[in-house]
């Protein structure tokens, strides 16, 4: 089997959500000395843009790509010992539920992909206070700023988040993507964000725009 | 008509005077009805209640097993009693330990008040009753312990205190699969329905079972209407799961109700785009807090198509009170003229606003464009 066949194994194992075949043929492949690279940008990374397509055009749901998450998320453990990172990610992100809101799994999807991609993320959690965003944005200096809310009662946190950026002359440092459920592109507009996330797919799109500008 | 006739008449499929406007009693709750003349005036104007969480009609109990839970206040402590009672209704953390013979589960759970009609408990992603494996055995022993027995006092008592201006359905349990996304968290769920199917399908059979029992108690019970809040949203229950494990169920226990001349009544308030043909092939009478954009990404036109025999029950979708009253006056007319004429259709409010304020200054706009514009039939643009 070449090393095309067995990256090529990996990605489908991924998208038919078959754990075990992909961690199975993803140590073959490190035992056939095939890099870590190639099996994380042909394998995993086309993985990734087919689970998101199929997602996109309701093939695939919040499942799928919870399992593709944690597919990804095993083999990465695989991989991790045989990487030598040149330390460049395609961006820092700082990511977090607002305010009251403890619902963690789109953030928790958009995290795994994000770090898929090559992203480097800092996961704050959930129910996170402004001058807790606030904080890590002055300490990490990321690129981008995203924040999930799935109930309408943490909207106006976001907002908070928002005024602090500006007060604290930060604004103009981070791009800042929001999603969820309750999120309107009206809302984002008139908060003064960059980026709505209609879904964990797309934040994860809009990230990769900016961070190749 | 008073808003009691309303609501049964749509919920009958038959011709109301105007579009009913509920909300649910339990957001208002009972003490503020009574004191807060506000509310007593929109109830006289139109308002219509309706208690989801308020009776159930089934007493239950495990002999085998049984559940201890601890109240983690933390720092919130005083010596004096009345500030603890206060501490309470605070948001705080519980742990509790469900002890069978054959093992023992943990759980931990964020509380945001001790009130379940204003916010449930949050399980963390690591806090859902199952966990492991050894959970499932766990569970379905605790499925199969539950004895339940029917409990029908409090459906008339209720229906009594609300009078004309609503009405009381017994609430059931969320149907088998909901029930599974309860225990396993969405994030497990996927998981193991990928990599332990046996165990995952054997718990869902014993949900299934165990649930036909407490759904039949339902069906013989005094309530003319039974609602279940199954919360259904298609990015979790995808069609694939829908159809699978859902369709089913809805219809063998639609059958049972309308066999007792019962309406049964479904909240699913999520995106329903993808599943809408699946809930064509239901025989439930009533999707409620069916939610249209910007919210849901079914438009309620979408819906009158795909369900023509069906009540939409449309929650009005709530960041709109974001924008300002006239914003929400706006979109009240538009779901108007969208539901036209207006039969088989009920527009209410049935999630949680950012505030108290925003609640009190949207109910009375919305209730007044209905008076003004909803009256029916509503005529066709």
């Amino acid at each position: 089997m070449t090393d095309e066949d067995i990256i090529k194994k990996v990605k489908e194992a991924i998208i038919d959500m078959d754990l075990e075949t992909a961690k199975n043929v993803c140590e073959n492949a490190l035992n056939q000395g095939i890099k870590p690279f190639d099996i994380i940008k042909d394998g995993i990374g086309s993985a990734v843009k087919k689970v998101g397509d199929l997602f996109e055009t309701k093939e695939y749901f919040l499942s799928e790509l919870i399992m593709a998450g944690e597919i990804i998320t095993q083999i990465m453990q695989i991989l991790k010992p045989y990487i030598k990172s040149d330390g460049k990610a395609k961006a820092k992100v700082v990511l977090g539920t607002a305010k009251g809101d403890m619902h963690d799994i789109g953030k928790n999807i958009v995290r795994n992909f994000m770090q898929a991609e090559g992203f480097e993320v800092i996961d704050l959690g959930v129910d996170v206070p402004t001058d807790r965003f606030i904080e890590a944005i002055r300490v990490e200096k990321p690129q981008i700023l995203a924040i999930s809310v799935l109930i309408s009662a943490s909207m106006p946190e976001v907002e908070k988040v928002m005024k602090a950026l500006n007060k604290e002359g930060l604004r103009e440092k981070v791009k800042v993507v929001i999603g969820g459920a309750p999120v309107t592109q009206q809302f984002v507009d008139d908060i003064g964000a960059d980026g709505y996330a209609n879904d964990a797919i797309d934040g994860i799109n809009i990230c990769k725009r900016w961070a190749q500008e | 008509m008073n808003p009691k006739e309303r609501l049964m008449a749509v919920l009958r499929r038959e011709e109301p005077d105007q579009i009913p406007f509920t909300l649910y009693a339990e957001t208002l709750k009972l003490v503020g009805l009574a004191i807060y003349e506000p509310w007593r005036k929109l109830l006289d104007q139109g308002l219509s209640l309706f208690a989801a969480l308020a009776v159930q009609t089934h007493k239950v109990k495990c002999p085998n097993a049984s559940m201890d839970i601890m109240h983690h206040y933390k720092t919130q402590t005083s010596w004096s009693p009345v500030d603890l009672m206060i501490s309470m209704n605070k948001p705080h953390e519980i742990s509790g330990e469900i002890k069978t013979p054959i093992g023992t589960d943990k759980f931990f759970a964020v509380m945001e008040s001790m009130d379940l009609s204003e916010m449930l408990p949050w399980f963390p992603e690591d806090g859902f009753f199952i966990k492991t494996l050894e959970d499932y055995e766990i569970f379905t022993y605790l499925i199969e312990d539950t004895e339940y027995t029917p409990y029908y006092d409090d459906v008339n008592e209720f229906q009594m205190i609300i009078g004309n201006y609503g009405i009381v359905p017994t609430f059931v349990p969320k149907s088998p699969f909901q029930s599974m996304i309860m225990l396993l968290g969405p994030h497990r769920l996927a998981i193991d329905y990928y990599t332990h199917r046996k165990e995952f399908d054997e718990l869902y059979n014993a949900i299934y079972k165990k649930e036909l029992e407490v759904y039949k108690i339902a069906a013989e019970s005094p309530a003319e209407v039974i609602w279940g809040p199954d919360n259904v949203t298609g990015l979790i229950t995808s069609p694939k799961f829908f159809k699978d494990y859902s369709l089913k169920f809805y219809n063998e226990v639609a059958d049972i109700f309308h066999k007792h001349d019962k309406i049964y009544v479904v909240h699913m308030d999520g995106e329903l785009k993808c599943l809408a043909d699946l809930i064509a092939e239901t025989r439930i009478d009533a999707i409620e807090s069916f939610t249209p954009p910007p919210v849901g990404d079914l438009t309620i036109k979408e819906a009158k198509e795909k369900w023509k025999d069906k009540v939409i029950w449309s929650n009005f979708p709530e960041p709109v009170c974001l924008q300002g009253q006239r914003e929400v006056k706006k979109t009240t007319k538009k779901m108007l003229k969208e539901a036209a004429p207006g039969n088989n259709f009920i527009l209410g409010i049935s999630e949680g606003f950012p505030s108290f304020m925003h609640m009190l200054s949207t109910v009375p706009n919305i209730l007044k464009t209905i008076n003004k514009f909803g009256k029916y039939p509503i005529a066709k643009e």
